[in-house]
């Protein structure tokens, strides 16, 4: 059964109750009030008898008078008079007020005994007896008990109809987050709830909406990292197409005309003059073998899979040392094996990424690295005494470190020194493997 | 002859001044890049230019077009790139020949006779491709959905927004863009973005 309905049935019930409760209190007062009536009446019709008694000794025709006495209760609306005979016969009686009778059910209802009234006259073997008549009372109170029976139904029906409409009100935003819910679940994070109607439900709907906000921002951040990797992707490959096409290219080419003018001074008996021409060949060969090393360098760094970090990170200045020799390098490595290969692979991409940044970017007289365990971290830091500044160019190295560092759970801070220069500082915890590997 | 070599690698102007030497060239000259070219084909009248299109500055094409309109030397190109695209660009910018330098020092050596003799030449696996139909400036080998997301990307939209736009996953267009680089030969979105602006698919 919908909130709704329950609600309603619940007040429904309750009016009917009441109205019952109503009904009956108004029962028991009608018949208070019907026996007030009927005694009251009796009781002065009693006193009217008495009087009339006393002139009765010295009336003239008695039997006459007693009947006028009789006759004088004709209309009453409560009681009728009769003259009682000798031998219990009736010798006369009023006719009271005429009235419509209320169902028989009802009238069982009220009905109250009251015992009839009996006067002896004066004049002896007669008896005047006045009974209570309660046709006329009961009239009223059914026309009453109508009234009521009719009204109070009415009251239930627009008291329902009311609750009806105000709770359909109140609970229409709930359906309609309840509508949106799902549509959120199946992935349309624009959906929105609306804030409207009373303090619980807008507070509901604004919790909703702010879910979708963030779901949806969420979204968009994946999206966009999801973008930036795929174009380093792209960048990468690029990069390596271009090598493949522009450096390795030509050397083929080269080597292969060599081969070829070889071949056919040989062919001619002309050794000595081929001589040449495959030394070039062998440089051109030589040429390319260090081409195929360095994009696999670029592509895996094999010396950090098979000589440790360590090893990998001094091939790495090593590297940078022979390209800037006006440089000062200072390594300080204190890691010894046995690091999570995930911890390893970034802490060596920091190193790669930071050495390439201080050199391309800081025009830098030395540059210290240093690499350090801690039992549940690994420590690495890069420091140069270069131009420093706040970063210009919108690159992917600083980006990828922290996204790296991220990764693994660790800390990065990046940017330039108070006192000139740059520094790169990260922590990557050890404990949590499962992430960082 | 007089040949002119014009490469930004030394080793390949050196070997191929070598094998020109070996033919019966008389006199070779250098050039690494386009102005140097232009000079000298405008001092030395070249009989034969052997042309590289991968050149830093000007560009491959650009020169070539410029050497063709100065001076009547034959323009034989020689380049790393086999796609028939290219070949056919070159041809209408005025080349009398195109080669890539993955063909063998024989056939290199018969386009350089056949081009200086006043004929055309183009590899044997190019001009195959080229009659083929491949090469078409036009981006038949797209179907229609590649066509709409080519549109979409040289209006300026994003991944996300293309996928939004489609109705389909964000991965879906990522690796759609994946197979079209490769149909299309090239190697990054940008350059997908610059073919479609040129080709106006938008
Ligand atoms: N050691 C440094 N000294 C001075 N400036 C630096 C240093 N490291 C980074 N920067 C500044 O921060 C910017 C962003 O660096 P980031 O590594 O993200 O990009 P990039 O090096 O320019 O490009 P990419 O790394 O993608 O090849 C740089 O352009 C530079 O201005
Ligand atoms: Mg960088």
């Amino acid at each position: 059964m919908s909130l709704r309905i329950r609600i309603v049935v619940a007040i429904v019930l309750a009016l009917v109750l009441g109205s019952g409760l109503g009904l009956a209190l108004a029962g028991w007062h009608a018949r208070q009030w019907l026996r007030g009536e009927l005694v009251s009446a009796q009781a002065s019709a009693d006193l009217a008898v008495r009087r009339d008694f006393e002139g009765l000794s010295r009336s003239a025709a008695p039997a006459r008078d007693l009947a006028d006495l009789v006759g004088t209760f004709d209309g009453d609306r409560h009681l009728q008079a009769l003259l009682i005979g000798p031998g219990g016969r009736i010798l006369a009686a009023s006719i009271p007020e005429p009235a419509s009778a209320p169902p028989a059910w009802f009238a069982a209802l009220l009905r109250q005994k009251i015992a009839p009234a009996r006067l002896p006259s004066p004049a002896a073997g007669v008896a005047v007896e006045l009974r209570p008549v309660d046709a006329n009372d009961m009239a009223v109170v059914w026309s009453e008990f109508l009234d009521l029976a009719l009204a109070l139904p009415l009251a239930c029906l627009a008291g329902a109809g009311l609750v009806w409409l105000v709770v359909g009100r109140a609970l229409r935003p709930l359906a309609a987050v309840g509508a949106v819910l799902p549509r959120i679940g199946a992935g349309d994070y624009d959906a929105r709830a609306p804030e409207r109607g009373p303090p619980e439900l807008v507070r509901l709907g604004r919790g909703v909406n702010e879910m979708a906000g963030r779901l949806s921002a969420m979204r968009a951040r994946n999206q966009a990292l999801e973008e930036q990797i795929l174009t380093l992707q792209d960048e990468e490959r690029a990069d390596i197409a271009r090598d493949l096409h522009d450096e390795i290219g030509p050397h083929l080419f080269a080597a292969n005309i060599d081969a070829a003018m070889a071949e056919s001074l040989i062919a001619g008996g002309r050794t000595e003059a081929a001589l040449d021409q495959v030394r070039s060949v062998q440089g051109a060969i030589g040429h390319i073998q260090r081409l195929v090393r360095d994009i696999l360098a670029r592509l895996r760094p094999t010396t950090l899979a098979e000589l440790g970090l360590a090893a990998a990170v001094r091939d790495l200045v090593q590297f940078w040392r022979a390209r800037h020799p006006e440089i000062a390098f200072s390594v300080r490595l204190c890691a010894d094996g046995g690091l999570p290969q995930g911890a390893e692979e970034a802490a060596y991409r920091l190193a790669q990424e930071s050495l390439s940044n201080a050199v391309r970017h800081g025009a830098p007289s030395a540059i210290s690295l240093t690499l350090e365990r801690t039992h549940e971290a690994l420590r690495i830091e890069v420091v140069d005494d270069g131009v420093g500044a706040a970063p210009r160019g919108a690159g992917f190295g600083l980006k990828g470190m922290g996204e790296r560092v991220a990764a693994a759970g660790g800390e990065l801070a990046a940017g330039p020194c108070d006192d000139g220069g740059w520094r790169v500082s990260a922590t990557l915890p050890l404990g949590r493997r499962d992430r960082a590997a | 002859m007089k040949v002119l070599v014009v490469d930004d690698h030394a080793i390949v102007r050196d070997g191929l001044a070598r094998l020109l030497a070996a033919d019966g060239a008389h006199q070779i000259l250098q050039a690494a890049a386009g102005r140097e070219a232009l000079a000298l084909a405008r001092a030395q009248r070249p009989e034969l230019i052997v042309l590289d299109l991968n050149l830093p500055g000007l560009g491959g094409l650009e020169l070539l077009r410029r050497l063709a309109r100065l001076t009547d030397a034959r323009i034989l190109v020689l380049s790393m790139h086999a796609e028939p695209l290219y070949a056919r660009r070159a041809l209408e910018a005025g080349a009398a020949g195109y080669v890539s330098k993955n063909a063998s020092p024989a056939e290199l050596m018969a386009a350089v006779r056949k081009v200086a003799a006043g004929g055309r030449f183009v590899e044997a696996e190019i001009a195959q491709a080229i009659a083929l139909g491949g090469g078409a400036e036009n981006l038949d080998v797209l179907s229609p959905r590649e066509l709409e997301i080519m549109r979409l990307l040289a209006g300026g939209a994003s991944l996300a927004e293309i996928a939004g736009a489609l109705g389909v996953g964000y991965k879906t267009v990522a690796n759609t863009l994946t197979l079209m680089k490769s149909k299309l030969g090239v190697a990054r979105t940008a350059d997908l973005v610059r073919l479609a602006i040129e080709t106006g698919v938008s």
